[in-house]
């Protein structure tokens, strides 16, 4: 299935298997990178207020960074810094819609994972939860798993698909 | 070193610009034609006139820079390497850079203080050039917008070649040898 239908698919139905199908998609795009090298730079674009660069710099990388939470809201300001408000809002609408994937797709428990597909992704959830953290580990036991330490002393469980 | 100055002027469209050392110091446009749909035609003539004067003050400065610094000639190898990177170079004027994954200095946009007119300077042409039709109401203060998005895209490219090869040159930091050994030991 091809990223454009999965990812309406899961807008008209979202449920864990549509995710899980526009997650593969994601993954399967050549586009896709698990790193995020572009994001520091993205950053520092921003921070000049140079947005048709973070434009460019983004746009290059879709559909690789559909779902992204961080990638879509960048977009979004960045857009509309340059007027251009139905992109911004569009780009406003994945954002959300990224990170209501993620939350619905587990609890963020050792049992119940979010699902991500970079670690970047993670940081956006912890922001978006108004979680601080403190540590990371690696684990990889039947898959790929970071664990979280906040600051609240709660362990927040994400799952690399 | 004295400064590069290049005129450019194109007919049709009608334009006047002056590069001084890799600025655009003077632009000055007829307007656009009076049929509306005529628009995004005149605006891809200025694009073009501004790309090949921005392209013919590069070279102007590369050559002056060349004279200014090189060596007395006599050395047919050094003869021979500099003969092939000019041409190299020629040859790869109005070239589009291709999106690569690790950045890289090839591109930079500006935009004037209003923010609707955008400039993108990819290398040593003008990849992008964008304004709206009633800027042109007045000729020049569309000239003078133009010039301001235009003069902070070579500006940004410039400041990131610099920084890019600062990067570059720098000594990567030593290894942190106590954290290696710290997850090595994790790892065992």
């Amino acid at each position: 299935m091809d990223i454009a239908t999965a990812f309406r698919t899961y807008l008209d139905q979202p449920s864990k298997a549509s995710l899980s199908r526009l997650h593969a998609a994601i993954v399967a795009s050549e586009d896709f990178e698990r790193a995020t090298p572009w994001l520091s730079r993205a950053e520092q674009l921003l921070s000049q207020e140079r947005y048709d660069e973070v434009i460019r710099l983004i746009t290059q990388r879709m559909p690789g960074l559909l779902l992204c939470p961080i990638a879509h809201s960048m977009l979004s300001y960045s857009y509309e810094q340059i007027f251009e408000t139905e992109r911004s809002r569009r780009e406003a609408y994945y954002a959300g819609v990224a990170m209501e994937a993620i939350l619905d797709s587990g609890s963020g428990t050792q049992a119940d994972p979010w699902k991500v597909l970079h670690v970047a992704d993670e940081y956006a959830v912890l922001e978006h939860r108004g979680l601080e953290p403190l540590g990371q580990q690696s684990q990889e036991e039947s898959g790929m798993f970071d664990v979280v330490e906040c600051s609240d002393g709660s362990q927040r469980w994400f799952s690399l698909v | 070193m004295r400064e590069v100055t290049t005129d450019y002027e194109s007919h049709d469209p009608w334009l006047f610009a002056r590069f001084v050392s890799g600025r655009l110091d003077v632009l000055q446009l007829d307007g656009p034609p009076a049929d509306p749909s005529a628009f995004d035609d005149y605006l891809a003539g200025v694009r073009t006139a501004l790309s090949v004067a921005l392209s013919r003050h590069a070279g102007e400065r590369l050559r002056h820079i060349m004279e200014h610094y090189a060596p007395p000639s006599g050395d047919p190898n050094r003869e021979a390497a500099v003969t092939f990177a000019q041409a190299q170079l020629e040859s790869a004027h109005g070239l589009q850079p291709r999106p690569s994954r690790r950045w890289f200095p090839e591109q930079a946009d500006g935009r004037d203080a209003t923010a609707y007119v955008h400039v993108s300077v990819a290398g040593s042409s003008v990849a992008i050039l964008e304004a709206p039709p009633h800027l042109f109401d007045d000729k020049i203060a569309a000239g003078m917008a133009i010039r301001e998005a235009m003069n902070l895209a070579l500006q940004r490219l410039e400041d990131d070649i610099v920084q890019f090869a600062a990067r570059a040159t720098e000594e990567p930091p030593p290894p942190d040898w106590a954290r290696l050994a710290e997850q090595a030991a994790k790892l065992r």
